[in-house]
């Protein structure tokens, strides 16, 4: 079985900054360390319809005082797994962010663009995100990949182009599915 | 210029400004999403006239309006959403921008830091909120919905969640029993639905409840008036009530409880309510529309109280002032008086007796709802076939309900049973007696 350390991305991934990893990693961590002990869990990735199991391994030696929202923990820690994804089990050597209402919006590229293209979001792989710590009645690892595909369709961006990637933080599960 | 590293820069402050929200600093928030949102405000101006590099100048048009937003800049963010309204080809972006005008608008008169502090609170509540729609049913004044119809929604959905949150504050504070008054009246503020978003057509609008930790709270009790809407809305407002939906109600909650929950929201999900209540379903994406509660499920769920007028007439509240004199002896006066104005309760109703006609043997047992006004007297009413009487005398009502309840079945026994107009009441007529057809002319 296949083994990783999260911090993986720091090496693989450009566009946010180290701080900006690290930070999200952390929160990824914080989330992890509610449901498994000595910061390691056996994870499975369901990515785009194949499913492989790997043994996730992560820091927890952080303070954790100013890390106490579960929807901070969901939001940036699914973050963090979306983006190690990308980077470490996909190709995507690049992420974009850019504001939008409620958050971020990410898009993905392989290569990083040059510092002098000016048309730098152009040509980009969009990505939904999203964590979720543990399943309730109404808050399912199942019901929230709906959800986010539902938003890519609104947004009008039915090509092959965008995925969702979501996490559920308890069982462990990261599911990345191209948006049909 | 190298608007990419810019762009970069501009995002890494974003990302602290939030992190710094997070651990209640406000202040860094605002300086540093100040910081974003002037770095992004200039990449985005340097797009302005150079129209061949979309998408990349739509999304950071975009990007420069929101955080001009949450920095509470509205004059500059209105500018960047003007232009990409104009400008912009991508419908999501401009529907984001549209939304984006929306709240511009809403803190405009605001200062900087009071419009930041507004929106971060605004998008944080919509996050949690809940969409409804009324709809009048009858089209008289076409889909517009009226204040009376908002006013009866909103008092009975309100009773309704009280209820649900007092059941849910007593459990998770392990109360048996009565909540003190004092308590009830902690309660009363801390559940208080805010609306969220509001849209003519018919009348749409997003509710939340509060969700800030504020001095002197309990962390259970603000994990609870936090999702409290939303828990009421999985868990009671749009429960179908089948058989075994009922059956896990009853085991959860206290027939007092449910008395409570379901008596006021009865009222909303009558037959008889002018208007219709849809939600924007979130595993459908779609409109749906909340189903009635209909007589079968008020049976299962509601315990009838026996209450007679006479009950009624005695039920008031006073004030009295007791003094011990000389001797053991005790003083009384009354300082305040009030009989009560108005009372709710039901009946059951196994038998019709019109004045008229024999009496006639139900074949379902009928839940009928009594309304006491002390300007009206008493209103009886039957939902499921929009059935009701009103009279000044507790009797003289009760009678002139039975006989208008036996005259509509007698209509119904007389309509052909092609007649899709009256579908439902044919239905509900056949279940409550056995042979309607006997009541033909």
């Amino acid at each position: 079985m296949e083994q990783y350390h999260l911090d993986i991305t720091k090496s693989k991934l450009k566009g946010p900054t180290q701080e900006q990893i690290v930070s999200c990693n952390q929160w990824a961590a914080t989330a992890f360390d509610r449901f498994h002990s000595d910061s390691k869990a056996e994870i499975e990735f369901s990515v785009d319809g194949t499913i492989t199991k790997a043994i996730l391994e992560w820091d927890s030696n952080f303070s954790k005082a100013a890390m106490k929202e579960k929807i901070d923990m969901a939001n940036h820690g699914g973050v963090a797994m979306a983006w190690f994804v990308m980077s470490v089990l996909q190709e995507f050597t690049y992420v974009e962010q850019s504001e939008i209402g409620d958050g971020v919006d990410y898009r993905f590229k392989s290569p990083e663009p040059d510092d002098d293209d000016l048309n730098f979001l152009d040509d980009y792989h969009y990505v939904e995100i999203s964590g979720i710590l543990e399943e309730s009645k109404t808050n399912t690892l199942k019901g929230r990949i709906r959800d986010k595909h539902e938003q890519i369709k609104r947004g009008g961006k039915k090509d092959k182009t965008s995925s969702v990637i979501v996490t559920l933080f308890n069982a462990p599960r990261t599911i990345k599915e191209i948006h049909q | 210029m190298k608007p990419k590293l810019i762009h970069q820069e501009a995002m890494d402050y974003s990302f602290k400004a939030k992190l710094a929200f997070e651990q209640d600093n406000f202040t860094l928030a605002f300086d540093l999403f100040n910081k974003a949102a002037e770095l992004e405000s200039q990449v985005a101006d340097f797009y302005f006239d150079k129209p061949e590099l979309e998408p990349t100048r739509s999304v950071i048009i975009r990007s420069a309006a929101y955080l001009n937003i949450k920095a509470g800049q509205i004059e500059q963010a209105k500018r960047f959403i003007f232009f990409g309204l104009l400008h912009s080809t991508d419908n999501l972006i401009k529907e984001q921008l549209n939304n984006a005008l929306e709240l511009a608008v809403s803190l405009g008169n605001l200062n900087p830091d009071a419009a930041s502090r507004e929106y971060k609170y605004l998008n944080e509540l919509r996050q949690r909120s809940i969409h409804y729609v009324i709809e009048p049913v009858n089209l008289s004044y076409l889909h517009s919905v009226s204040l009376e119809n908002i006013k009866d929604f909103s008092e009975s959905y309100l009773k309704s969640l009280k209820a649900f949150a007092v059941s849910k504050f007593k459990r998770v504070l392990k109360i048996e029993g009565e909540f003190e008054q004092s308590f009830l009246n902690e309660i009363e503020k801390l559940v208080n639905p805010l609306v969220t978003g509001s849209a003519y057509g018919s009348f749409k609008f997003s509710i939340a409840n509060d969700f800030l930790s504020r001095p002197g709270d309990k962390k259970e009790l603000v994990e609870i008036k936090a999702n409290v809407v939303a828990k009421y809305h999985s868990e009671i407002f749009i429960n179908p009530l089948a058989d075994e939906d009922i059956e896990i109600i009853k085991k959860n909650f206290s027939d007092e409880e449910v008395n409570d929950i379901f008596r006021p929201l009865a009222k909303i999900k009558s037959n008889s309510t002018p208007y219709k209540v849809g939600y924007y379903d979130t595993d459908e994406f779609n409109k749906k529309f909340v189903s009635k509660i209909v007589n079968k499920q008020k049976q299962k769920l509601i315990t009838v109280k026996q209450i007679s007028q006479e009950d009624i007439g005695e039920l008031e509240s006073s004030l009295v002032h007791k003094r011990g004199g000389k001797g053991g002896r005790t003083s009384k006066q009354v300082i305040f008086k009030e009989q009560m104005k108005t009372a709710e309760f039901e009946i059951k109703v196994s038998e019709l007796t019109p004045k008229e006609a024999n009496p006639l043997l139900l074949a379902e047992e009928i839940i009928v709802n009594v309304n006491f006004d002390s300007n009206k007297g008493f209103t009886f009413s039957f939902a499921d076939l929009n059935i009701q009487n009103t009279d000044i005398g507790y009797h003289k009502s009760l009678e002139g309900f039975h006989n208008n309840f036996y005259y509509r079945l007698k209509e119904l026994a007389n309509i052909s049973g092609d007649d899709y107009t009256n579908q439902k009441d044919f239905e509900v007529a056949n279940r409550i007696i056995n042979n309607l057809k006997a009541l033909t002319d």
